[in-house]
């Protein structure tokens, strides 16, 4: 019976590998060929590297990875920092933070899609209320309008889905703060320790177990980033706020291109497993404790 | 090092009086125990001495200084927690090194000061792992390093054993009994184990929950000897001791130039001659009363046939007997009223039906006879206590 217990795990792995491993061997393959459904159901011919030559070649591809950079930093970083700003605020017992606690989870609850179209009204250059606040505070708008843009598009995307995904950040990071324990924070208190120095040394590595995991989880899916772009900007003004979530849209849903988006889907897919394996080996070196 | 005074301290939470009364002095290098059943506010006395809990009344002194207001950091003291509440994620070295950091000891000093202390613990093998590596007994020494390295006045352990197996729980109190000798410093140290108590204390202070604000959780504080030989009350009595001394109610009578005890409810008495008891000259004031008689298990002994007196023989029908290696304790019956002392397995007995008492007498294993269901026992009359049933206070 020694391989029992392969016999168990074989209905996780073979769901697994169809689910996983298929789609991309599946791009794999179609990355290789000159394959246009506009023009054939099935793919025309084997191309080699065309496709990723073409790929990086084209400078709306470059522009894409850029924005996604910067939208996936700093999206990521500003949501840590709010989130366990909010979080240690969670964590006073001021009045009304159960109240707050729940109203909380609210943004992360909706749809990206709807959270696209409420910040599309909100950021409308005719009586949208973040236009009109902007405006009644004294800055300088763009005459296009804080969508219309090319300056502020991206910036624009980045404060919606920073909007959306701080509670979610502030949620888990106080279950953080709350699984210190109260006997370390008064040993800490004995040991001397000022309010600062008690936050640093003793609750944030605690928070930092619990946010090692959601950080690279958000970066991943900020990555993909793709809903609140199609509803928000479609990429625009020119590719000023085109994400390589949206190019692929582009590639493969309007202009049909299979082999082009499959390339781009596999240097997606390189360049993020790449990022992740490094967030990995270094975050997780000092995991043990 | 320095002294240690409560001065009638009180803590209540919200409606709920926990600690009422408390004044009490440590003096310099003294190793006080606070000992007591759970809910006797031990551990909530310790953390209004560290300044963790905020006093509801009366006043800290710290020497001279008065600290009932004085941030914990600001109080010169140690603390050693009964989870050890050592930081997960800093080795050993920077565990014991983060109090003196806090205070801003120069870099060299910390590193001599935290690896003397490790020297001492015999931690040094172990400085650059995190607890998480460590066994329990290796965690215990930590966190006593952590308190050591401070060098404070005063040193506050809550229960520092309770975590550790029997085994090692008895090789760390001898351990911590050692280091106490070396180091001399003031120490006030919470346990509800009595053999620990009776064993670290230079004074033991046993501790009682409260029913109203007019009592006092502190029911005795005194060498542990003394708690044993003159227990001030039935509490007292009852908690230091093991097992649990008995408790029966006696009416006093005079007897010649003497008195006796009569058990209610039974025709066997106790003489009590003068001398023969140090009490007797005080319960001459309660001839005719009912009082409590305490005897320990261990004062009573197995009746010889061959001297004469036979004055508090019991002859007994025992229930169970447990053999204990050298002691056996033999458990019996006899047809008396209970005593309360406040625990809940009297009033279990008395629902289930039960109109006498039980009593545990403790015995040289070896001598017991072959059949040891019918026995009968002598009881060492100048070892018995007595006490006031309505004050529970011991009657000398």
């Amino acid at each position: 019976m020694a391989y029992l217990p392969y016999l168990l795990v074989a209905p996780s792995i073979i769901l697994l590998l169809g689910l996983i491993a298929y789609p991309l061997v599946f791009a794999l393959k179609n990355s290789f060929y000159f394959w246009n459904l506009q023009t054939s159901a099935t793919p025309v011919g084997f191309v080699g590297f065309a496709n990723y030559q073409m790929v990086l070649a084209s400078p709306a591809f470059l522009n894409s990875l850029i924005n996604t950079l910067v939208l996936t930093f700093s999206g990521t970083a500003l949501e840590f920092a709010f989130g366990l700003a909010i979080a240690l605020l969670l964590s006073t017992r001021l009045r009304g933070m159960s109240v707050a606690r729940a109203l909380l989870i609210m943004p992360t609850t909706i749809a990206p899609i709807v959270v696209g179209f409420l910040f599309r009204y909100m950021y409308d250059p005719q009586g949208g209320i973040i236009t009109w606040l902007m405006a009644s505070i004294g800055l300088d708008l763009p005459a296009q309008g804080i969508l219309g843009s090319t300056n502020t598009a991206l910036l624009a995307i980045l404060i919606a889905d920073v909007w959306q995904w701080t509670p979610f950040f502030a949620i888990i990071l106080y279950a953080g703060l709350l699984s210190v324990p109260v006997s370390l924070l008064e040993a800490a208190r004995l040991d001397g320790a000022s309010a600062w120095v008690m936050f640093w040394r003793i609750k944030f590595p605690f928070v930092m177990r619990t946010a090692l995991i959601i950080l690279i989880l958000r970066f991943m899916q900020l990555f993909n980033t793709f809903d609140l772009v199609l509803v928000l900007t479609r990429g625009g003004p020119g590719t000023s706020s085109r994400t390589l979530g949206y190019t692929l849209y582009q590639q493969g849903l309007i202009d049909f291109n299979i082999g082009m988006a499959s390339a781009t889907t596999w240097l997606v897919v390189i360049i993020v497993n790449a990022i992740v394996g490094l967030y990995i080996f270094f975050a997780f070196r000092k995991w043990e404790w | 090092m320095a002294t240690l005074a409560l001065d009638q301290v009180a803590k209540s939470y919200g409606e709920v009086l926990a600690i009422a009364n408390v004044s009490l002095t440590v003096d310099e290098g003294e190793f006080l125990v606070l000992v007591g059943p759970s809910g006797c506010g031990k551990s909530t006395l310790l953390r209004m001495i560290a300044g963790l809990e905020t006093l509801s009344g009366g006043r800290v002194f710290l020497g001279d200084k008065d600290v009932s207001r004085v941030d914990p950091k600001d109080r010169d003291i140690a603390m050693v927690f009964q989870n050890y509440a050592l930081y997960p994620h800093m080795t050993v070295y920077e565990n014991m090194a983060f109090g003196l950091q806090q205070r801003k000891v120069p870099k060299p000093e910390i590193k001599e000061k935290v690896l003397q202390a490790a020297r001492t613990l015999d931690l040094t093998e172990l400085i650059h792992r995190k607890p998480g590596a460590l066994s329990g007994g290796q965690r215990q020494r930590v966190a006593m390093g952590r308190a050591i390295v401070r060098n404070p006045a005063i040193y506050l352990m809550d229960e520092p054993l309770s975590n550790l197996d029997a085994k090692l729980r008895v090789q760390m109190r001898a351990e911590l009994k050692l280091l106490r000798a070396r180091m001399g410093v003031t120490t006030i140290y919470v346990t509800h184990d009595q053999v620990e108590a009776m064993t670290l204390g230079d004074r033991v202070a046993v501790l009682k929950p409260i029913d109203g604000p007019e009592e006092s959780n502190l029911q005795q504080i005194a060498s542990p000897q003394e708690l044993y030989l003159r227990p001030a009350s039935m509490f007292v009595a009852g908690f230091i001791g093991s097992p649990a001394m008995n408790f029966m109610y006696v009416t006093i009578e005079s007897a010649g130039d003497g008195l006796c005890a009569r058990i209610v409810d039974t025709s066997w008495s106790v003489a009590l001659p003068p001398g023969g008891n140090k009490a007797v000259p005080a319960l001459a004031d309660h001839v005719g009363k009912r009082v409590v008689m305490g005897v320990r298990p261990e004062f009573f002994s197995l009746a010889q046939p061959s001297t004469g007196t036979t004055n508090g023989r019991l002859a007994v029908d025992v229930l169970v007997s447990e053999l204990v290696g050298p002691d056996a304790y033999l458990h019996f019956d006899l047809p008396t009223p209970e005593v309360d002392i406040g625990t809940d397995l009297i009033q279990e007995r008395a629902e289930t039906g039960h109109t006498d008492s039980r009593f545990t007498a403790r015995l040289d294993s070896e001598s017991l006879p072959g059949d040891p269901s019918r026995l009968d026992l002598d009881i060492d009359v100048s070892k018995i206590h007595f006490f006031d049933p309505k004050t529970t206070l011991a009657i000398v």
